[in-house]
C-alpha cells in the first residue's frame, strides 16, 4: 500500500470458507441395557456437519523510525450439528453424572446443553402445585396458601434446613415434546457462533513497545454456571450466595422486621418463591435449571510494555547482543453478561485421548478457579 | 563378489521368512481370547455360574444403596444432591443418577443369570453337566435378582442382547416373582436329589422370601398401600417351617462381598464405599448418634422396644459389623430369622397371637431381651411386627415396604416427595433404558 513522508502502510487480510460432513462417525450407541449389556458399542453410523468463516486481518497501518502502529484481527464463524445418529439414542456427555447437561443429540451442535424447564405459565400462574391438581397454581391461590405458613411449618426443627419447594411434584416442569423426559429441553450450545482475537503492538521513543490483545466468543453461547448452582441451591452442599440465602430467609419468614422477626407476609414470601424458581432452584432433580446462561464475553487479555535495550548501549558483555525488559499484565478486565466466575472456565481439561468428554464436555463452569490477573516482569536477552 | 554374495544370503532369509509366513507359522490363538462358543462349553459351567453370583452380588449392592438412601436407614451427608432426593422420598424419578447408575448392573445380572441358567440346561439335556448343583446354584442367584426386581422395582423390562422388550408394568410383577419361585422350585429339585441339605436349607430360605414378597407387593401399589396389612402365605409359612426345619440359628443366606474381588465395588454405588469410605451417607438418626462431624457412626442408640434403655444387640451387631467390612460389607437376602418373622406374621394374621409372641420371642431371648407378652407389655402385635423387621432386616432392602405398608415414614420424607405423596412407589425404569428402549416413550 501506500507511503509517505516516511511512513508505510502494509496490511494483509485473509479469509476461508470450510465445509465439511463427516461421514461414519463413531457413534457410542447404547443399546437397552435390560438386554444385558451395559456397554455401549462403537458404531459406524454417524454423520456431523460443519462450516465455518475464518477472517484474519494484519497490518502496519504506520511505520516510522520512532513511531509504528501494528493492529491484528481474527475472528472464525462456527456452525456445527450433528445430522445423524443411526438411530442410536441421544448420549449424555459425562456418564450419569446428573450435573453436567451436554449431550450428543441429533439436529444439534455436538455438546449442547439439554435440561430442565419451567413450565411455561401466564401472569396470573406460577410454575407450582401446591393445591395438588397437577395445575399451575393462580397467585390468588398461591398467596392463600402461603398466608397459612409459619416458620415452624417451613425450617426443619431437627437440622434448621427450610423446606423450599424441590420436587417435581410441586414445582411443574415443561415437557413440550411431551415425551415424559423433563431434562431434554435444548438450553444452548457451549461453543460460540464467533471466536476471535485483536490487538494492537504500538512503538513508540524508537525503543519501546506497547502490545495489548483482546479475546472474545459471542452468538449463542451458554455455559453451565454449575459453580453458583451449588452455591444457590441446597443448603446442604454449600448455599452461601448472599441473594440466595435473603430468598431463602423471605420465604421461611415472609420478612423480618428491624429485630429479625418473623413477619409472616405472604407477599413476601411469594416474591421470594418467585425468585426461588425463576433465579435459586437448580441441581437434581431440576438439572440445567436457572444454571445455563449466555456467556457472550470480551476478554482484555493482555497489556505489556516493553524496552529493547539500543543494540548500540550493549558492551556485548558475555557475548549479550539483544536485551529487552517487559513488563506485561494478563487479564485485565472481562465484560460480560455471564452471572458465573468465568465463562472460561471447564471443569475438565481437553486431554490427549479420544473420549467423549474429552471432546465434548465443554462450557461447565465448575471445580476450577477463575482466570487470575497476572503480572510479570521479563527480561530477554539473546547471543 | 563379496557385494552379491550378500545379496544372495538377504534374498535367501527373507524368502524363508515369506514361507514361514506363508505356512501360518506365525497365526497362533491367543489362549486368553473368549469367543462366545467357548462357553457352550460344558467345562465353563462352573466358571459362568461363578459369574453370575458375582453380577448378581454386585448388582444387589448397587440397587441397595439408592433404595436404603430412600428409608431412614441411611441419611445423606455428603456433597450429591440426587442422594438427597431419594433421603426426601423422591423415589421414581428415572433421572436420578445413582438409581439410574444402579439400573444397568440389576439388568445386565438378570440377563446373565437367565443366559446361564439356559445354557446349564442343555448341557444337562445333553448329559454334560457334571455337577448339577452349580445349576441350583444358578437358580438361586436368578432367583435373587427376579425377586430385588420385584421387590424394588415399580417397572422392568426384560429385553434380549439387542432385542429390546416392553416394560412389564407394574402388573407384571408377580409373574417375576412367578419366575423366581419357578427357578427355586427347580433348584429345590436337585439339592434334595443330591442329599446337600445345606443348599436346601438356603433356597427353602429365600423361597419362603420370594412367595412372602409376592404376597407382600401385592399390598403395596403407588397411591394404594393397605395399611397395616399382614401376610399369611400359605407357600411362604410351608417354606419357612421346613427351613427351620433344616438350617442352624442365625442361617443366612448371603451374597459374599469379598476383597480379592474388589472389581465387585463401583466406586460411585457401593453400599460399604458409599457409607464407609466416601461418607456419601451414614446410618439414619434412628438408628445412631453420629460423631461431631456428622458422618459416621459414633455409638448405635436404636433401642428395643420393650427394654427401652438396651441399645437392641442385633441392631448393633449388624451396624457394627457393616462398618467393620469396610468396603466389603455381606449382603443378606434371607435369614433364619426372617423365618421366623414370616411365620410370626402369618399367625398374627390368622388370628394367633400366641403363635405369633412365641416365633418373636425366639428372637428376642436369643438377644438377650424380655420376651414379649402381648397381654401384658402394652405394645400391640403389629406394632410388635413392624419394630422386629425393623430391627431383624436391618439393610436388607425391606424397609421402604415397610415404612410404606405400617403407614411409618422415615423422618427425612417430605411431604412434597413421591413417597409421601404417593405411599407405595418403588423405583421406575431409569432413563438409560428409557432413552435406549423403543417401548417406552
Amino acid at each position: 500500500m501506500g507511503s509517505g513522508h516516511g511512513a508505510r502502510i502494509v496490511a494483509a487480510l485473509q479469509a476461508t470458507y470450510w465445509d465439511r460432513t463427516v461421514t461414519d462417525a463413531l457413534v457410542d450407541k447404547q443399546f437397552p441395557v435390560t438386554g444385558g449389556f451395559r456397554a455401549s458399542q462403537l458404531t459406524n453410523i454417524g454423520e456431523l456437519k460443519g462450516r465455518g468463516i475464518e477472517l484474519g486481518f494484519q497490518g502496519t497501518i504506520y511505520s516510522s523510525e520512532q513511531f509504528s502502529v501494528d493492529l491484528f484481527a481474527g475472528a472464525s464463524y462456527l456452525w456445527e450439528q450433528v445430522t445423524d445418529m443411526g438411530g442410536a439414542p441421544p448420549i449424555k456427555v459425562g456418564g450419569s453424572y446428573p450435573r453436567y447437561r451436554n449431550f450428543i443429540i441429533e439436529g444439534y451442535a455436538p455438546g449442547a446443553h439439554f435440561g430442565a424447564k419451567l413450565l411455561p405459565t401466564d401472569a396470573n400462574h406460577l410454575p407450582i402445585d401446591f393445591n395438588g391438581d397437577g395445575q399451575p397454581d393462580s397467585r390468588d391461590e398461591v398467596l392463600a396458601y402461603l398466608a397459612t405458613l409459619t416458620p415452624e411449618d417451613l425450617i426443619n426443627a431437627s437440622n434448621g434446613q427450610v423446606n423450599m419447594p424441590s420436587s417435581v411434584g410441586l414445582v411443574l416442569l415443561a415437557d413440550e415434546d411431551g415425551d415424559g423426559d423433563l431434562l431434554d429441553h435444548y438450553l444452548g450450545k457451549p461453543t460460540p457462533d464467533w471466536q476471535g482475537s485483536f490487538g494492537a503492538t504500538i512503538r513508540f521513543l524508537r525503543n519501546f513497545r506497547l502490545y495489548t490483545a483482546f479475546e472474545f466468543k459471542a452468538g449463542n453461547y451458554y455455559v453451565n454456571n454449575l459453580t453458583f448452582a451449588f452455591r444457590q441451591a441446597n443448603a446442604v452442599i454449600g448455599r452461601n450466595l448472599p441473594w440466595s440465602a435473603e430468598v431463602v430467609r423471605d420465604y421461611a419468614t415472609g420478612g423480618v422486621d428491624a429485630n429479625g422477626n418473623p413477619m409472616n407476609d405472604p407477599q413476601v414470601r411469594l416474591r421470594a418463591l418467585e425468585r426461588w424458581l425463576n433465579e435459586v432452584l437448580a441441581l437434581a432433580p431440576f438439572s440445567g435449571l436457572n444454571t445455563i446462561k449466555p456467556a457472550d464475553f470480551l476478554r482484555w487479555r493482555e497489556l505489556s510494555l516493553t524496552y529493547d535495550v539500543p543494540r548500540s548501549q550493549l558492551q556485548r558483555l558475555w557475548g549479550i547482543d539483544r536485551l529487552s525488559f517487559t513488563l506485561g499484565v494478563r487479564n485485565l478486565a472481562l465484560w460480560t453478561r455471564y452471572d458465573g466466575p468465568d465463562p472460561e472456565v471447564n471443569a475438565v481439561g481437553r486431554g490427549s485421548g479420544s473420549q467423549l468428554d474429552q471432546n465434548y464436555l465443554d462450557g461447565v463452569d465448575a471445580f476450577g478457579f477463575v482466570m487470575p490477573r497476572r503480572v510479570t516482569f521479563t527480561v530477554r536477552f539473546g547471543f | 563378489m563379496r557385494y552379491d554374495k550378500s545379496l544372495w544370503i538377504g534374498l535367501l532369509v527373507f524368502s524363508l521368512g515369506l514361507s514361514i509366513a506363508g505356512c501360518n507359522l506365525l497365526d497362533v490363538n491367543n489362549p486368553n481370547n473368549l469367543v462366545e462358543e467357548d462357553l457352550g462349553n460344558p467345562a465353563a459351567a462352573e466358571p459362568m455360574v461363578n459369574g453370575v453370583e458375582a453380577a448378581v452380588t454386585r448388582a444387589v449392592q448397587a440397587i441397595l444403596t439408592p433404595y436404603s438412601t430412600a428409608t431412614d436407614e441411611l441419611v445423606w451427608v455428603g456433597s450429591r444432591d440426587a442422594w438427597q432426593q431419594l433421603d426426601f422420598g423422591n423415589v421414581d424419578d428415572p433421572f436420578n443418577e445413582f438409581t439410574d447408575a444402579a439400573f444397568p448392573y440389576v439388568a445386565e445380572a438378570r440377563w446373565w443369570a437367565d443366559a446361564v441358567i439356559a445354557r446349564l440346561e442343555e448341557f444337562r439335556e445333553q448329559g454334560a453337566l457334571s455337577n448339577p448343583i452349580v445349576l441350583a446354584r444358578a437358580y438361586l442367584y436368578g432367583a435373587i435378582i427376579y425377586v430385588t426386581i420385584a421387590d424394588m422395582f415399580d417397572d422392568f423390562a426384560f429385553s434380549d442382547r439387542m432385542e429390546s422388550a416392553p416394560p412389564i408394568g407394574r402388573d407384571g410383577l408377580p409373574q417375576v416373582y412367578d419366575t423366581a419361585i419357578n427357578y427355586l422350585d427347580r433348584a429345590l429339585a436337585i439339592a434334595e436329589a443330591r442329599n446337600n441339605t445345606a443348599l436346601q436349607g438356603q433356597i427353602l430360605m429365600f423361597r419362603a422370601r420370594a412367595k412372602y414378597s409376592k404376597a407382600l407387593r401385592a399390598m403395596l401399589r403407588p397411591g394404594q398401600v393397605q395399611v397395616n396389612g399382614l401376610v399369611n402365605d400359605a407357600g411362604a409359612v410351608a417354606d419357612a417351617q421346613a427351613a427351620l426345619a433344616v438350617v442352624d440359628p442365625e442361617a443366612r443366606v448371603i451374597l459374599d462381598m469379598d476383597p480379592n474381588a474388589p472389581d465387585l465395588v463401583m466406586g460411585d454405588l457401593s453400599l460399604g464405599d458409599q457409607v464407609n469410605s466416601r461418607l456419601e451417607m451414614r446410618i439414619g438418626d434412628t438408628y445412631i448418634q453420629p460423631t461431631p462431624n456428622n458422618k459416621q457412626t459414633q455409638a448405635v442408640i436404636f433401642k428395643d422396644i420393650i427394654d427401652t434403655e438396651v441399645v437392641h444387640p442385633f441392631v448393633e451387631q449388624e451396624i457394627t459389623a457393616f462398618h467393620a467390612a469396610g468396603l466389603y460389607p455381606d449382603m443378606t437376602v434371607a435369614s433364619e430369622r426372617e423365618m421366623h418373622l414370616i411365620l410370626a406374621e402369618a399367625m398374627l394374621a390368622s388370628g394367633d397371637v400366641n403363635g405369633f409372641a412365641t416365633h418373636i420371642n425366639h428372637l428376642r431371648t436369643r438377644d438377650g431381651l424380655t420376651p414379649y407378652d402381648p397381654n401384658s407389655s402394652g405394645i400391640e402385635p403389629i406394632e410388635m411386627l413392624r419394630f422386629s423387621r425393623q430391627a431383624y432386616l436391618f439393610l436388607q432392602g425391606r424397609r421402604l415396604a415397610d415404612h410404606y405398608r405400617f403407614n411409618d415414614p422415615s423422618p427425612e420424607w417430605r411431604p412434597d416427595g413421591t413417597a409421601m405423596r404417593q405411599p407405595g412407589t418403588f423405583f421406575p425404569i431409569t432413563i438409560i433404558e428409557r432413552r435406549a428402549n423403543p417401548y417406552i416413550d
